[in-house]
């Protein structure tokens, strides 16, 4: 148990080194053993009494820092072990998971002439109610990374569909209430109608 | 002016058990633990003992002794006795206060 002594100071050490290690030569080792010592060792840098040769600013702010990382440290562990209470599930043995591919998340830009040609096809559509444009990114519209990185379109303006502003589409059941179908249909005939005839 | 030994904190109790240990005459660091197992019969571990013997010297309530064979004897100062003589006195007044109010019970 010798090499626990390397935790202590070495100013302390040059002043009890040899005895200590000469006390725990006569001790059969011990786990509360090693806690004693660690704890002790905390405390020698925390509390230098010894003559250390340094200012004693110096051995303060050596003192905080320590305390600052131990404190860093109990914190870290202790939330990690409060995680692993938090979730009963873990590690999740029964789940694997393979990556087959991968794409950078890309918004949609609301200032492509595609994305302005489709808001004013919607206000055309039903003027009481103005499109809702926002940059989208993320979920099903990965797909606009893919098409940036391999098919060169940098971005797409994607369309938005009344299914989804009605039905809250990514609700947890992901369900589609059957009375939105009806005008979500005549909506996307008008716009890709309008499309055509805008081309 | 005298050190109050409850001003070392959690090493106050250390503190006494070494002072008393060191009363009768000088001691090297495992002895001094195996007086006081044999004095309690709790273990002191040579962790706390260090941190305990450490501030006692820094007080100048013990002093130590050139070593024999990698042990450094140490022994209680005049400082040390005065000290411990009046932290007894007060647990002797304490002990005598708490059963004389266990006895009116």
């Amino acid at each position: 148990m010798r090499w626990l002594l390397r935790l202590y100071p070495r100013a302390w050490r040059a002043l009890y080194e040899e005895e200590f290690g000469a006390v725990l030569d006569q001790q059969s080792p011990s786990f509360l053993v090693v806690i004693d010592i660690a704890a002790g060792a905390l405390d020698a840098h925390l509390h230098p009494y010894q003559r250390t040769g340094r200012p004693p600013m110096l051995s303060r702010l050596r003192a905080l820092a320590i305390a600052i990382f131990c404190a860093s440290m109990c914190f870290a562990l202790a939330y990690g072990f409060l995680q692993k209470l938090a979730d009963p599930q873990a590690p999740f043995d029964d789940v694997r998971t393979t990556v087959l591919w991968d794409a950078v998340p890309v918004l949609t830009p609301l200032d492509d002439p595609f994305a302005q040609r489709v808001a004013a096809i919607v206000r055309a559509y039903d003027p009481d109610h103005p499109p809702l444009t926002q940059p989208l990114s993320g979920g099903t519209l990965g797909l606009l990374g893919p098409l940036r990185d391999l098919v060169g379109v940098s971005g797409l303006g994607a369309p938005g569909n009344p299914i989804y502003g009605g039905s809250d589409a990514h609700a947890p059941n992901e369900n589609i209430r059957l009375s939105d179908l009806p005008r979500a249909v005549d909506f996307n005939v008008y716009l890709l109608r309008a499309l055509g005839q805008a081309v | 002016m005298n050190l109050d030994l409850s001003e070392l904190g959690r090493f106050s109790e250390p503190a006494v058990l070494i002072l008393v240990s060191l009363a009768p005459g000088a001691k090297h660091g495992y002895a001094i633990m195996e007086d006081i197992k044999a004095m309690t019969g709790t273990e002191m571990r040579a962790g706390t003992l260090y941190a305990a013997l450490n501030r006692l010297e820094h007080h100048g309530l013990i002093e130590p002794l050139p070593a024999e064979d990698r042990r450094k004897p140490y022994r209680l100062t005049a400082e040390g006795a005065t000290a411990l003589r009046d932290q007894l006195t007060n647990l002797g007044s304490f002990a005598r206060m708490g059963l004389q109010r266990l006895a009116t019970t």
